[in-house]
């Protein structure tokens, strides 16, 4: 069993179709790469997985549940065996553009979902968000608000954020494409420490270093659909479609 | 040429300013209660049912076009008479402030809030936080350093609109001012008093208003 299927799965956005009969298997401790052109349908499909947009036909699971589910007159609709809002930080989401609450401290930022979600109190609620800040280097900032931070600070205390859910998925959006190219190598450590530690995770990503590095499967998505899947190996070096051929040659001529 | 005597005014300022107590106190209950309702119609104003979201509409919509002074005499005299309901001149004035300045308050509401840059809705979402608590938590307080400003200006214009209840013989400040006028015969310097006593009501408000704007909005600026 995957810890993440994704079966058939379409979206349109009016006459757009923006995800066209998606399947994908992810292991459990796996990290799945998913590189594409832009308006491929990347970050739709990492939306679709955490809820933020319903898919208009096909399945998500997670583990053994059904969590996305397009019912008959394409509604869709979130399937869950425990209907509450608890469910939702088990897939974590980091955003392109950090998105932390500016009117709070990052240990604030980190500890108020544990605490209003999964009933934590303050005290655990604290200790917790001290711990994650600490895995990802940052339990000096505790008490600095987001807006003094770096970006890589900011996108990192973002994971925190995610990792105090204690998520079994996480989904990363293109998280250092808003970034100085000098911060970028500070988030990928942590994502590459979150790997080597058995996070299952689908990272979209431009940093093909990265893919080669961390990467257990590589998809290569192009208007919708799913092109190519394999190992790093095979997609980055040894790619058997054209169309992935020329983005990767697009891509490494910048 | 027009000898004006301010003296008499002067004379008999005590009286007019006993009128200033309920000045106050129906401009502060109409904002605790403005404030209230506005809150209430905004978050129905959002909401994903779309006959709420036009009720709610529909409300501010009239509320926000007809005249106060219509609402206020309305409130006190066909009230009565078609829902038995009787207030008297003080709440009439109270809740005609409520519906409207409601309304207002509740578009400066609704704007605030849907300013607040998805992302952030989008983020509590993923974190598993409902709507009730993201709201509480993450967007009312980033809203509401940006509502600060339009918000102000709507405390000064309540404490201006109270001098209406002075048409339902409520004894604040311009009801004061009608019964000192006839009784001196000087309506110029009775009302140019007036003004001036207002004037140094609502520029206070409005410095502390700034004041506030400056301290909460600085966080927002990065």
């Amino acid at each position: 069993m995957h810890e993440l299927e994704i079966i058939d799965v379409a979206k349109r956005f009016g006459p757009l179709r923006v995800l066209n009969n998606v399947s994908l298997k992810v292991q459990k401790a796996h990290a799945c790469v998913v590189i594409g052109p832009s308006g491929c349908g990347k970050s739709t499909l990492l939306r679709c997985i955490c809820g933020l947009e319903l898919v208009d036909e096909g399945e998500i699971r997670i583990g053994d549940r059904t969590v996305r589910a397009a019912r008959q007159r394409n509604r869709s609709s979130y399937v869950s065996t425990a209907p509450t809002s608890r469910k939702r930080g088990e897939v974590g989401m980091i955003f392109q553009r950090f998105n932390l609450f500016p009117n709070m401290t990052v240990l604030r930022n980190v500890s108020l979902a544990p605490m209003r979600v999964r009933g934590l109190s303050r005290e655990k609620a604290k200790e917790l968000a001290i711990e994650m800040l600490n895995q990802v280097g940052l339990a000096d900032k505790a008490n600095a608000y987001p807006h003094t931070l770096s970006g890589g600070q900011q996108q990192r205390a973002a994971i925190a954020r995610a990792l105090a859910m204690e998520p079994r998925l996480l989904l990363f959006d293109e998280v250092t494409s808003a970034l100085d190219p000098e911060l970028v190598g500070e988030v990928l450590a942590v994502m590459r420490r979150l790997a080597r530690h058995g996070m299952t995770m689908v990272v979209v990503t431009h940093e093909m270093q990265f893919a080669a590095d961390v990467a257990d499967q590589v998809i290569f998505m192009d208007e919708g659909a799913v092109v190519e899947e394999g190992s790093a190996e095979d997609i980055l070096r040894r790619p058997s479609a054209d169309r992935t051929r020329s983005f990767l040659r697009r891509l490494l001529e910048k | 040429m027009y000898s004006f005597n301010f003296a008499i005014v002067i004379r008999n300022l005590p009286f007019l300013m006993t009128g200033l107590g309920w000045t106050i106190k129906l401009a502060l209950m109409a904002i605790a209660g403005a404030i209230v309702v506005g809150l209430f119609v905004s978050l129905l104003r959002l909401s994903k049912l779309p006959v709420i979201s036009q009720i709610a509409r529909f409300y501010v919509d009239f509320f926000q076009s007809t005249p106060l002074l219509v609402q206020l005499i309305w409130i006190y005299y066909a009230l009565p008479i078609l829902l038995n309901i009787s207030l008297s001149a003080y709440l009439s004035a109270v809740l005609a402030l409520w519906l409207k300045q409601g309304a207002f308050l509740a578009e400066i509401f609704r704007a605030g809030i849907q300013s607040i840059n998805r992302g952030q809705s989008e983020a509590a979402f993923v974190l598993g936080l409902t709507k009730r608590q993201a709201l509480a938590d993450v967007i009312l307080p980033q809203a509401f350093a940006r509502m600060l400003p339009p918000i102000g200006s709507n405390l000064v214009v309540i404490v201006k609109d109270s001098s209406l209840a002075s048409f339902l013989a409520v004894p604040e400040l311009t009801y004061q001012a009608t019964v000192l006028q006839s009784s001196t015969f000087r309506p110029i310097e009775v009302l140019t008093v007036l003004a001036l006593i207002y004037f140094v009501v609502n520029y206070p408000l409005g410095l502390v208003v700034s004041y506030l704007e400056e301290r909460v909005g600085s966080a927002e600026r990065h």
